[in-house]
């Protein structure tokens, strides 16, 4: 057992037994995906009373550090649980990620030519991320055990936290005291607790390092996230990223309200290269003005199709793999999947913030929604005419309110924004909204 | 000013809010289509029945729909309208209707249609001072209707039973204040359950009435993780309200008996 223990804060009680620092750099920065550091990614599938929980984990380093517990509504059988693939949550990821399109403006002396293409950058938001005599003595009872390939994994109940917490200790799941009344309410409202440690010896067999998503499927009509083991011990925020597969329609939050972030605005062609900063600092300010008590919705849509498409949709195969366990298409596996709808939200949330689990509720709405960001490249063309003249003075205005737009959207300095987007500033022909005292006292 | 018409003010005031600072997904469009059928069909049932023009009774109902019910398709809330005007003529027993018109509204789409309509009860997320402030007005409103002890009585028992849970499982203060802080409890409990119309008028059947509401709503939320528990528990317990004015035997409640506010 390692003989240090740290808590690691992730929404769905992810544990590390760990040295000292390690996490601080496990979060590799890849070429402008894994935007939010602390991050928990969960795909839920959901229909009528069935569910299907992945849970995503990043972890990189040692895999005997890695634990994880999870309150589970019932004693769940070795065929509920399974490993799959991270590279199918990664494709969700990016199928869902807010994108940015790309239009280039036409020559203005050539009305009838139209030309728009769309260039879309995966930002991949995210979401990176001799015990049986003692059991009996403190009152725990281990309802079944299992080794699921490179996991082992136990089903326990508990006649109190207390025993719970202590076995748990002596097995190496750095549970901190704090989480003793959460545990205590879970076991009271009747549920179990999942707890898995990777099998070092299988482990060692797999070709890649990196630990696989377990996945668990119940049927039950709780349908939430038990996110407060995760915050009950944690100062920082967390970011979470939710995947829900439905076949009925979008899925929302019952107990925190649910809202969409902007989308749809035109902003300064530089961002082209600066994507993923945009979108953290826009997140970022997003949360800052609308609070933590919320869940974002970042897209919303039938996965038969997109428009435009930041990854294509998944396959029948990988959202069987995922978890759908309905029909989800023709017999064809390398066909798109359908009659399958996705909902992505992301929160960022503390403990005060997010006191109660996260209740979801599937809804029947479709109305399609995504997170799109705009660049439309201006004319560059040598063409002369009236047209044109006119063209200049609204690209002019055009340009001035995509760096307000992005001013106001990220926070960032409105000065820097022209700078960068080599727009200058407003003249009194160019009725930009700017307020009355910006000019005033030679600020 | 009639009690309705209040009503009717506030109902409208909160819809404004949830429009413009709660993203409610209401236009001008929905409202316009909402009202007009509700009046619509209203003056169409009135007619039929020989009776004079009644629209006080149908703007209450078309407004807690446009705070409540979230539709797939605009022409849904005509249907609705529809719906909820209608329930009052047809499901009758001894000549009073034995639902709320918004409640079975609800219940019909959330249970009978089950793909084309949705209740939010996330949409007002935690606003402890509008809470307070819709609670006060609440209170003030159904200080002046004979049924006032349905909401005392309801929200009394209904936060007794969440504060023995809390109690039970040791939870953090936050959790049990985390549920109180949603707007809809509030508007639940003074702006639709207090209805005299649905509602028995006798005291004890009053109490009787808005505990049981609560009892429901609780089993069905807690035990059962049913999101929408309130309204489903309003319309079972309405089919158990002529019982209740059986056994409390108090007459019916007649809006001409008159309620004003004194303006």
């Amino acid at each position: 057992m390692a003989t240090k223990i740290i808590f690691k804060s992730l929404g769905l009680g992810v544990f590390l037994v760990s040295q000292a620092g390690a996490f601080c750099g496990f979060y590799v920065a890849k070429a402008g995906t894994d935007l939010f550091n602390k991050a928990s990614k969960v795909v839920l599938v959901r229909d009528e009373n069935k569910t299907v929980i992945t849970m995503a984990n990043d972890f990189e380093g040692d895999a005997k550090n890695f634990a994880l517990v999870v309150p589970v509504p019932e004693v769940l059988s070795k065929e509920q649980i399974h490993v799959t693939e991270n590279k199918y949550i990664d494709h969700l990821d990016a199928y869902t990620a807010p994108r940015l399109v790309e239009y280039f403006d036409e020559d203005p002396c050539q009305t009838i030519r139209f030309l728009s293409r769309y260039t879309s950058e995966e930002s991949q938001l995210g979401a990176s991320n001799g015990a049986m005599v003692d059991a009996q003595n403190l009152g725990v009872k281990i309802e079944a055990q299992y080794s699921v390939e490179e996991y082992d994994v136990m089903i326990l109940s508990g006649k109190e936290s207390q025993g719970l917490l202590t076995w748990l200790r002596q097995e190496g799941y750095a549970l901190p005291e704090a989480t003793a009344p959460v545990v205590e309410s879970y076991l009271k409202q009747g549920l179990f607790f999942f707890v898995a440690k990777v099998n070092l010896d299988k482990m060692a067999l797999r070709a890649d390092k990196y630990l696989r998503p377990l996945q668990v499927a119940f049927e039950s009509p709780k349908f939430s996230l038990p996110v407060r083991l995760g915050t009950v011990n944690s100062k920082g925020t967390q970011d979470l990223f939710v995947f829900a597969l439905t076949k009925k329609g979008r899925v929302e939050a019952s107990n925190y309200r649910t809202i969409k972030i902007p989308s749809g605005q035109e902003l300064p062609t530089y961002l082209k290269n600066e994507f993923s900063t945009f979108y953290q600092d826009m997140y970022s300010e997003l949360v800052r003005k609308e609070g933590m008590d919320k869940l974002y919705l970042e897209y919303a849509w039938d996965m038969g199709w997109c428009d435009p498409c930041a990854a294509d949709p998944l396959s029948k195969q990988e959202l069987s793999n995922l978890g759908v366990f309905w029909d989800s298409g023709s017999g064809n596996a390398r066909a798109r999947g359908q009659n399958v709808y996705v909902t992505r939200l992301h929160a960022r949330y503390t403990s005060e913030s997010f006191p109660a689990d996260i209740q979801f509720q599937v809804t029947p709405n479709k109305e399609n929604f995504q997170g799109r960001y705009i660049l439309r490249h201006p004319w560059t063309g040598n063409s002369e005419c009236e047209a044109q003249k006119k063209y200049q003075n609204t690209l002019l205005i055009r340009q001035e309110q995509e760096a307000q737009s992005l001013a106001s959207l990220t926070g960032w300095n409105i000065a820097n924004i022209r700078k960068k987007a080599q727009v200058s500033e407003p003249t009194k022909e160019i009725s930009i909204s700017t307020p009355f005292w910006e000019k005033l006292w030679g600020n | 000013m009639d009690i309705r018409i209040a009503q009717a003010l506030l109902q409208f005031t909160f819809l404004i809010v949830g429009i413009l600072f709660l993203d409610f997904p209401i236009g001008l469009l929905e409202i316009f289509l909402t009202i007009t059928c509700s009046l619509l069909f209203q003056k169409l049932w009135d007619f039929k029945s020989k009776r004079s023009f009644n629209w006080m009774s149908a703007l209450p109902s078309a407004l807690s729909l446009l705070l409540l019910l979230r539709v797939t398709e605009i022409w849904l809330w005509p249907l609705a309208a529809a719906i909820c005007v209608s329930s009052k003529f047809i499901l009758r027993y001894k000549k009073v209707h034995i639902f709320n018109p918004s409640a079975f509204t609800l219940f019909f789409f959330l249970v009978l249609v089950k793909d084309y309509g949705w209740v939010s009860p996330g949409q007002w997320g935690q606003l402890g001072l509008f809470c307070f402030v819709l609670s006060s007005l609440g209170l003030f409103m159904i200080y002046k209707v004979p049924t006032m002890w349905v909401s005392i009585s309801f929200i009394s028992c209904f936060i007794l039973l969440h504060f023995s849970r809390w109690f039970y499982l040791g939870d953090s203060f936050p959790i049990l204040t985390h549920q109180f802080q949603n707007a809809g409890i509030w508007l639940f409990t003074f702006f639709m359950i207090s209805d005299p119309r649905t509602a028995p008028l006798d005291k004890k059947a009053q109490l009787v009435f808005g505990m049981t509401i609560a009892l429901f709503a609780y089993v069905l939320a807690a035990h059962y993780h049913v999101r929408a528990s309130l309204f489903y528990a309003l319309i079972i317990v309405s089919l158990f309200t002529p019982l209740l004015r059986k056994i409390y035997s108090s007459g019916e409640f007649k809006w001409q008996q008159k309620l004003f506010l004194k303006a």
